[in-house]
């Protein structure tokens, strides 16, 4: 049987779940998009990182960024922030947190309410990666080396 | 919670255990790079605080 390229399989390649609804489940549920492409294990374990990091912020009283214009440093915070989807609209449109400026945790908790948007956004991409089965053609090619290339 | 060692001790644990599950399939990998990154998080805070000793910084900012 003749050995398929890179290319070839890449083309041949039908996604079993819409790339675009795992991206936006990603984003909006941490470990949705995994959930959702069957990945239930990870899925459920990168809910429970994002949400205990989210949670270690908030228990601090740290600072959640909401700001889209005239400070560029602290917009781009707020996209980061964002990253975390549903848990981090919540907080901010449904509960009104916006972090404590007097507290100690103040800086350290919005350094983890940051990294588990950032974090969330990883997920995101990592979603997209499975759903168009790049996860498969990396094992395949770990697999056969020849066809890497 | 204001001891800043747990804290960078938490955050550390976080992160290296979320890009061990992400980058690693199997569980002795993940394992492995989860000491990797956490062990280097820890080791390079540490270093930091000790390289700024030698710079300390002068009266803390008073509260607005």
């Amino acid at each position: 049987m003749a050995k398929r390229s890179k290319s070839e399989k890449e083309d041949e390649f039908v996604p079993k779940v819409n790339p675009y609804f795992a991206a936006a489940l990603a984003w909006l549920i941490p470990g949705g998009g995994h959930f959702a492409l069957a990945r239930r294990g990870r899925g459920v374990t990168f809910f429970a990182i994002i949400l205990i990091c989210l949670g270690i912020g908030i228990s601090l009283e740290g600072r959640l960024p909401w700001q889209f214009s005239n400070a560029p440093l602290t917009t781009l915070a707020t996209f980061g922030a964002l990253g975390s989807g549903l848990p981090c609209l919540m907080l901010r449109l449904g509960f009104g947190y916006e972090g404590d400026m007097t507290a100690a945790g103040y800086e350290y908790g919005g350094a983890f309410i940051l990294t588990a948007g950032l974090m969330n956004l990883l997920l995101v991409l990592d979603a997209w990666d499975i759903a168009w089965g790049k996860e498969d053609r990396v094992a395949e090619d770990q697999d056969d080396p020849e066809e890497s290339t | 919670m204001a001891d800043h060692v747990l804290l960078m001790s938490l955050y550390s644990g976080i992160v290296s255990l979320f890009f061990a599950v992400l980058s690693r399939r199997e569980k002795g990998e993940q394992i492995r790079l989860f000491l990797t990154l956490f062990l280097g998080l820890m080791g390079g805070g540490l270093a930091l605080a000790w390289l700024m000793f030698f710079f300390p910084s002068g009266p803390p900012a008073p509260i607005p």
